[in-house]
This record gives C-alpha cells, sequence and structure tokens, in this order.
C-alpha cells in the first residue's frame, strides 16, 4: 500500500463510520443488499442510493471524489445491465426507426437493475473504506462466532495478496527476457496470451507455496480449535445499536416513500 | 518452560521422491544447543520440521522409529500429534523471513501465541513490547510486516516463537536469505535465549554465523548428516569438524575457516606467518594472480610476482554502456546519473544495502525499464533473477534450456551434470540445481552480457562453487558479466572488481573496487551492509592472492595436494558414525 493509500485507509477508520462494530456494519450492509434485490421500483431505489450516498459521505470521511471513482466499475456494470434488458426485454418498442429494437420495459427493468448494482456497491464500498481488516476478523470471532482458524487464515491471506503484484512484476520481466526479440518500449513488452498463463501459473506455484509455510506459521503459533483470548476484544456499544435503529428505519421509511 | 528432551529410536524420514533423512538414534538433553550440518538436501530441515510436528502433517512423508519431546508438562510426540501437538512446546524459526510472520501488524503477530495460549488480555500488552525489546525490535511494534527488512522479520518471528516461552527453539538457516546486517540482527537477537532452552541450529554460513569467533562461537555438539542424509557423526562441535571437516567440506557443506585451513596445513602456515606480520599498507600493494592453483601452487604463485588479475582490461571491448543514467519507478526514481561500462571477459560484482536499488539497475541495463535521462546502450543482455522458479518457462529442463539453443541442450545439460534429470519438471530440483539451470537456460540464449542478480544466495558450498565458475566461464568465453553480491568472500574469489551503489547512486571504488581494495578497507563494504570475513583479512595480511587461495580453499577438486587425514587429538573419543542404508522410494 502506497502513502496515498495509507492515509485514505486511516482516515476511513478514524471515521464515525469506521469506528462502529465491523459486525454489525457487514450485518446492515447484507441486509441492505437483500432488501434491495427485491425492488424493482426505480423510485425507491433511486431514493435509497441517495440516501446511501448522504449517509456514507456524512459518517465515512470518504469524499466524494473518492466515492464517485470507487463507483466506476459498478456503474459500468450497471450500463450493461441497462443495455442488455433494454435491447432484449420485449415490450413497447420506443424508437421503431432504429436498427435494433429497444424496449421501455427493459429500459425500465435495466435502470432499477443498475441502481441495486449501485446500491449494493455503494454500501460495499463504504464498508471496505472503514473496515480494518483485523478488527473485523476479531469482531467476527466474538460475535459472529466465526471459528479463528478461519479468520487467521484470511488475515494471512491478506498479507500474501500484497505480496502478488511485485512477484507478478517480476514473473513478467523473467518472460520477456527469454523472448527471441528485445522487449522494446511499452508495446514490446506487453506479454502474449502464453506468457500471461505461463506467469498465473508461475504465480499460483509460489503462493501455494507461501500458503503452506504460513499455515504452519499460523500453527506454530498455537492457531487451532479451543479456548484462547483476545488481546484487543472489539466491542458493540449503544451506538452500534442506534446505527443499526436509524439504518433499518430509514430503509423502512424509504421503501413506504417510494411506494406512495 | 523449561528446556525439553528430545529422544528419537532408529528415527528414519523418507520423502515421496526418496530423500530422506535418518536412521537417527539419540538424546538431546534440556538446555543443549546442538548445530545440525550437512550438505544441501539431506534433510536437516526435513529433521527440524519433524520435531516441529510439520512431518507428516504438512509434508507427505513415510516415518518410521520414534520420537519424542519430554516436557515439565509431559510427553509429545510430534509425528502423531502433528504442530498443535508441539506448538506449546517448540518455537520454529525458518528460513523465509516473509512466511516466517503471518499477521500484518507487529505486535499481532506476537500476540497471537499468547491469545492461542488463554493469556489474559491486560497481560499481553507488556508480554508483546518485552518480548520485541528482546530481540531489539521494540520500535517495530506498531509497523506493518510488509515494509520491513528480512533482518527484521526474522527478529519479529524469533520474538513471537519466543514469546511462547518454548522448550526447544528450532533455527532453520535464520539467516540464509538475509544479508550481512540481516545475520548480525539476528544474531544479536538469539543472545536472549534462555540458556536452558534447548536449541537446534541448521546453519549454512558458519563463519557469518559466528562472525569471527570460530568454532567457539557455535553450538557445542554437532550433528553431521552426510548427503544421503544418514548420521555421519554426533558428537562435540571442534571434534565432529576436526575428524569429518574433510568429508564434509567434498561434500559441500560449508564449515568454519579454522577448519578449512586445518586441511590446508601449508597455506595455515602462511596465513600464520603473514598475519604475524600483518601491514594492511602493504597488503593494498600485494598483486592478485591469475588463474586456479592449489595449497601449494598458491604459495608458489605468490611468490612469482605480479600477474593481472583483470581479463577485462580497460582495452577489452565495451559490451553494455550506461551513461548520467537516472530511472524508477512510477514516480518515485530509484536511479540517478548512473554512468557504467561493462567490458567483455570482466565480472563486476555491484555491491549495496538492500533497497539501495540492486535490482532496479539490472532491470535498467536487461532493457526491462527506460531510462528516464541518458540512455542504455550496447548488446542485447540476458537476466538471471534472484528466484530461479521466476523464470522457469518450460514443463522439462532439457526444453528449459532448448528454448535458447535447441541443438546444444543435451551437452549443456551433460556439462551441468542434470542430463539425468532432463525430463524432470525444473520446479522439482533442488536450490543450488534450479540456480545452475537458471544461469545456464539464460546463458543457452547466447547473450554475450549476463546479469545475475544475487546468484549464490542461500546455496551450499558446493553449488555456490558450481554458480561461480558458470559466471567465470561465461566470462573467459569473452561475456561481461555483472553481478549483485551481498558475500565479500564470494566477490572475492570471482569477481575483478565492484562497484557500491548508494543512494541510487553508482560510485566506482578506490583502486579499482577490486576484492584486494574492498578487504583492505572495511569501510567501503561497511557502506553496502557488509563486513569483511576475517579469513579475507588474513589471506591479504599474508601477502597471499584473494582468489587462488580461495580456490584453493574452495575446490574439493585440490584434494590431492592437500596432506593426509588430520589426526584426532589425544584421547579425543572415536565419534560414532551411523549404520545402515535407506531403501529408497519403496519405503
Amino acid at each position: 500500500m502506497n502513502g496515498a493509500a495509507a492515509s485514505r485507509a486511516l482516515a476511513g477508520r478514524d471515521s464515525w463510520l469506521g469506528q462502529r462494530c465491523p459486525t454489525v456494519l457487514l450485518a446492515l450492509l447484507v441486509l441492505v443488499s437483500a432488501v434491495s434485490v427485491l425492488i424493482l421500483d426505480i423510485r425507491t431505489l433511486g431514493i435509497l442510493y441517495g440516501a446511501l450516498v448522504v449517509g456514507v459521505l456524512a459518517t465515512a470521511r470518504i469524499g466524494v471524489r473518492r466515492l464517485l471513482l470507487a463507483q466506476i466499475p459498478f456503474a459500468g456494470f450497471g450500463l450493461g445491465v441497462v443495455m442488455v434488458n433494454a435491447l432484449s426485454r420485449p415490450g413497447t418498442e420506443l424508437w421503431p426507426h432504429l436498427p435494433v429494437r429497444v424496449s421501455a420495459e427493459g429500459i425500465a427493468i435495466g435502470i432499477a437493475l443498475a441502481l441495486r448494482t449501485l446500491v449494493i456497491g455503494v454500501g460495499a464500498v463504504a464498508f471496505t473504506h472503514v473496515t480494518e481488516p483485523k478488527r473485523l476478523m476479531m469482531s467476527l470471532i466474538r460475535h459472529a462466532h466465526v471459528s479463528p482458524c478461519y479468520a487467521y487464515a484470511l488475515l494471512a491471506g491478506h498479507r500474501l495478496l500484497d505480496t502478488l503484484p511485485a512477484q507478478w512484476r517480476t514473473l513478467a520481466q523473467a518472460r520477456l527476457i527469454r523472448r527471441a526479440n528485445a522487449p522494446r518500449g511499452k508495446q514490446g513488452r506487453r506479454l502474449t496470451l502464453r506468457e500471461h498463463a505461463s506467469c498465473a501459473f508461475a504465480l499460483l506455484v509460489g503462493a501455494i507455496r507461501s500458503s503452506e509455510r504460513i499455515a504452519f506459521t499460523l500453527e506454530s503459533r498455537g492457531l487451532a480449535q479451543g479456548p484462547r483470548t483476545m488481546w484487543k476484544p472489539v466491542t458493540c456499544t449503544w451506538r452500534d445499536g442506534a446505527m443499526a435503529v436509524a439504518v433499518l428505519g430509514a430503509m423502512a421509511a424509504v421503501v413506504v416513500l417510494g411506494r406512495g | 518452560m523449561q528446556g525439553a528432551e528430545l529422544r528419537a529410536r532408529e528415527l528414519e524420514i523418507v520423502l515421496p521422491g526418496g530423500d530422506g533423512v535418518g536412521p537417527w538414534s539419540g538424546t538431546i538433553e534440556p538446555g543443549e544447543a546442538v548445530l545440525i550440518i550437512a550438505p544441501s538436501g539431506a534433510g536437516k530441515s526435513t529433521l527440524l520440521r519433524a520435531l516441529a510436528g510439520a512431518i507428516p502433517q504438512h509434508v507427505r512423508a513415510h516415518v518410521t522409529g520414534s520420537l519424542e519431546i519430554f516436557t515439565a508438562g509431559g510427553r509429545i510426540d510430534p509425528v502423531a500429534g502433528g504442530v498443535a501437538a508441539t506448538a506449546g512446546a517448540v518455537g520454529f524459526v525458518g528460513q523465509d523471513p516473509a512466511a516466517g510472520v503471518a499477521m500484518r501488524i507487529v505486535a499481532d503477530e506476537i500476540a497471537l501465541p499468547l491469545e492461542s495460549r488463554g493469556v489474559a488480555p491486560a497481560l499481553i500488552g507488556q508480554a508483546i513490547t518485552l518480548a520485541l525489546g528482546a530481540v531489539g525490535a521494540a520500535h517495530l511494534q506498531d509497523r506493518d510486516a510488509a515494509a520491513l527488512s528480512g533482518g527484521e522479520l526474522q527478529r519479529v518471528a524469533l520474538a513471537a516463537a519466543l514469546v511462547a516461552e518454548p522448550g526447544v527453539l528450532l533455527l532453520d538457516e535464520p539467516t540464509a536469505m538475509l544479508d550481512g546486517e540481516g545475520i548480525a540482527a539476528v544474531r544479536e537477537a538469539l543472545r536472549v535465549v534462555p540458556a536452558d532452552v534447548t536449541t537446534i541450529l541448521v546453519e549454512h554460513r558458519l563463519d557469518e554465523w559466528t562472525a569471527g569467533e570460530g568454532v567457539e562461537g557455535l553450538p557445542s555438539r554437532t550433528i553431521a548428516l552426510d548427503r544421503s542424509g544418514r548420521v555421519r557423526a554426533d558428537g562435540p562441535t571442534d571434534l565432529v569438524l576436526r575428524e569429518h571437516g574433510r568429508a564434509l567440506l567434498e561434500e559441500g557443506c560449508w564449515v568454519p575457516a579454522q577448519t578449512e585451513l586445518a586441511l590446508l596445513p601449508e597455506l595455515a602456515r602462511r596465513l600464520e606467518e603473514g598475519t604475524a606480520a600483518l601491514d594492511p599498507a602493504a597488503s593494498r600493494d600485494s598483486a592478485p594472480l591469475h588463474g586456479p592453483v592449489g595449497a601449494g601452487r598458491v604459495a608458489a604463485a605468490s611468490e612469482a610476482g605480479e600477474v593481472p588479475r583483470t581479463q577485462g582490461a580497460p582495452a577489452a571491448e565495451v559490451m553494455l554502456q550506461a551513461r548520467a543514467v537516472t530511472a524508477g519507478w512510477g514516480e518515485t526514481p530509484v536511479l540517478q546519473g548512473v554512468d557504467l561500462e561493462l567490458r567483455a571477459g570482466e565480472i563486476t560484482a555491484v555491491i549495496g544495502r538492500n533497497g539501495a536499488g540492486k535490482s532496479t539497475l539490472l532491470t535498467l541495463l536487461a532493457g526491462l525499464l527506460d531510462p528516464w535521462e541518458g540512455e542504455v546502450s550496447g548488446e542485447r543482455t540476458g537476466l538471471a533473477f534472484q528466484n530461479p522458479e521466476h523464470q522457469f518457462l518450460m514443463p522439462t529442463v532439457i526444453e528449459e534450456i532448448a528454448l535458447g539453443d535447441p541443438a546444444g541442450a543435451g551437452e549443456a545439460l551433460e556439462r551441468l551434470g542434470l542430463a539425468d534429470l532432463a525430463g524432470r519438471s525444473p520446479f522439482s530440483l533442488s536450490g543450488g540445481q534450479k540456480r545452475r539451470l537458471s544461469l545456464a537456460a539464460m546463458l543457452a540464449h547466447g547473450r554475450r552480457v549476463l546479469l545475475a542478480d544475487e546468484p549464490t544466495f542461500g546455496l551450499d558450498r558446493a553449488s555456490t562453487h558450481e554458480v561461480l565458475a558458470m559466471l567465470r566461464e561465461a566470462a573467459d568465453g569473452g561475456a561481461a558479466v555483472l553481478m549483485t553480491c551481498h558475500d565479500l568472500r564470494t566477490i572475492a574469489q570471482c569477481a575483478d572488481r565492484a562497484l557500491l551503489l548508494e543512494n541510487g547512486r553508482l560510485h566506482a571504488l578506490p583502486r579499482g573496487g577490486t576484492p584486494e581494495a574492498l578487504t583492505a578497507d572495511p569501510s567501503i563494504p561497511a557502506r553496502a551492509g557488509m563486513s569483511v570475513p576475517p579469513l579475507l583479512t588474513r589471506i591479504l595480511g599474508a601477502g597471499l592472492p584473494l582468489r587462488e587461495t580461495l580456490f584453493a580453499l574452495a575446490s574439493p577438486g585440490v584434494a590431492p595436494e592437500i596432506p593426509g587425514p588430520v589426526s584426532s587429538r589425544d584421547g579425543a573419543a572415536e565419534l560414532p558414525v551411523a549404520k545402515g542404508r535407506r531403501e529408497g522410494a519403496a519405503r
């Protein structure tokens, strides 16, 4: 993680939302996502999305620009969903003079599905922005009774992930240097499909070996099923309860408002 | 916890490929410190992993005989119980610093064994501070493990092992992947291990480990294994090294310099005489010699007068040139104003601290990174990466060579001694074989400039010398070779000159940067985080040529010139030598 990314992460974790119990946050994220899946009304989903954006901006110290940038993948996916539905779903044809058929029903459902994607997306972005992985796992062990073996293995895997980009770069260089033609310029350094596959295989071999060694390290630290203590337990406070009530209340209000 | 006792009865571990270790019967008493010395592939790490409970739980193997650990809390069977059974009694520090620390934040790593043992949360914070402080790593408590050096990671791993108060501490080449400063950091950290903890150490580079203390700086007891994993000897360290030093050397083990010298009494005598009259100023003027010689020939050559060392003399053809190059990654400059010429027939070593930019320099010279300013021109280069596995592209050993030289692959494998392994996967080779294959595969492309990133890192003595011989052969064949290296002995044995990379700038060194110059002025290698091995100082002080003397010490091929076996001291006990043969993969 570079300096700018680290400072952004710290800002999120020090925010009001970042101080909340990660288990409660995760449960609310799942609940909001589940409810949004049941809704196909554009207005309701639009209000829900707007409320979530306002809530995240107010509590997560993320900034408008970063929140927008983080939603680009979700927006791109949403756009694809709109197009697929508009072009493939039967219904009232909007523009008969076009060479392709675009249905009004398809656009409506497509927009609803896209908004659903954005609702889930903004929640996921906020959650990853404010949640520190170790704190999440400690919280899940304590409040959701997740096995410490799984939780610590996930944390170790998260640390392993950090090393993969540098390994990929080295693997790519090793393939370029053995080409018959010198890899001149950025174009010349693009990997072929076969080279990509070779890199991926070598990366996989390395990752498996590393994970075996890390698994041994974890176990040699005494990680196993059984009674254990927790140095820095993550507690749930009345603020977490208040947040849950507020979110659930707001969601109910939005649903009612959307129908009205 | 008090020290634990280890007992083995006819313990034999056979890996699926047929390699293995044992049979071993013996007892290690509580508080005893034991060194295990053996060539690569003899099963040292396998034995330690078995003691830690990882075999057969984590590493598939066939185990016969018995292995027991006796602690104050009772008896542990590591083979049956696995790592979970030994975790409370056994601490383990392995070779790979990155794999030895599993948590992102250092304090969390130290807290993990305490939490697992049910220590009250209120006591854990203080215990973390004490454990890290004891190994000189208190300042790392809140640091991200991804930002730590190898030496720092190993200190954290040691603190995590010791905080659980183990009865047995297993150290599996903890300095194998570290530079000089990292080795010193781990060595200092280990001074805090309580005397009643039973310690078993596997280590290659014994001189670096003891920092010049010689045999006295090693654990008092040594178990020596032969290449097949059988126990060659088990006894007091000085006695084992004296009685079996020659055999260990010939099998490719690193042994302390004083053991090496004991096998070359003529050389030792000359060093003794020379050291008595050591005059660094005079030694700086001593001329290096050329060509491989044995112990006797070293002396004769030294007396013969000056012979130019560097084949790549200034008149040699310039194969690669960098002019005023500035380069970096992203927006971060790593190299600034780099000027460099690589000449045919010359081996150049680049030294520098971790993070100085050595790998970036190689990447730049290899044409894999564009300079921001300046120019790199010349022949196309080959680049051998630090981790050989990163550059294996083909499914078999022979195809790996054939990629660069389809016609000569078979012959190349014959010369490498890998012909029997032609159909094997490159990933299945031993560490030394992988390194030789990666170099040979790169050389097979016929490039006239070879770049090698730490080509001897973590290798045993035999593999080190084989790799150095390959580099020398390439240079003698007209290639320009540039290697990065953290070991002055390796540089002295192989390189013609050294350059210092410091804060992104490449510096020429006084007196052409010859190994003699680096040895005579320890302040130069110190700028690269390196120390001068006492052996080199002694050789130079005696007026002997560094490279040829080291060659004489290094090559098992000079054995015929060395006087007969060293006899035991009066009254020295005959060492037990294990009998029995492994039946191989069939078991």
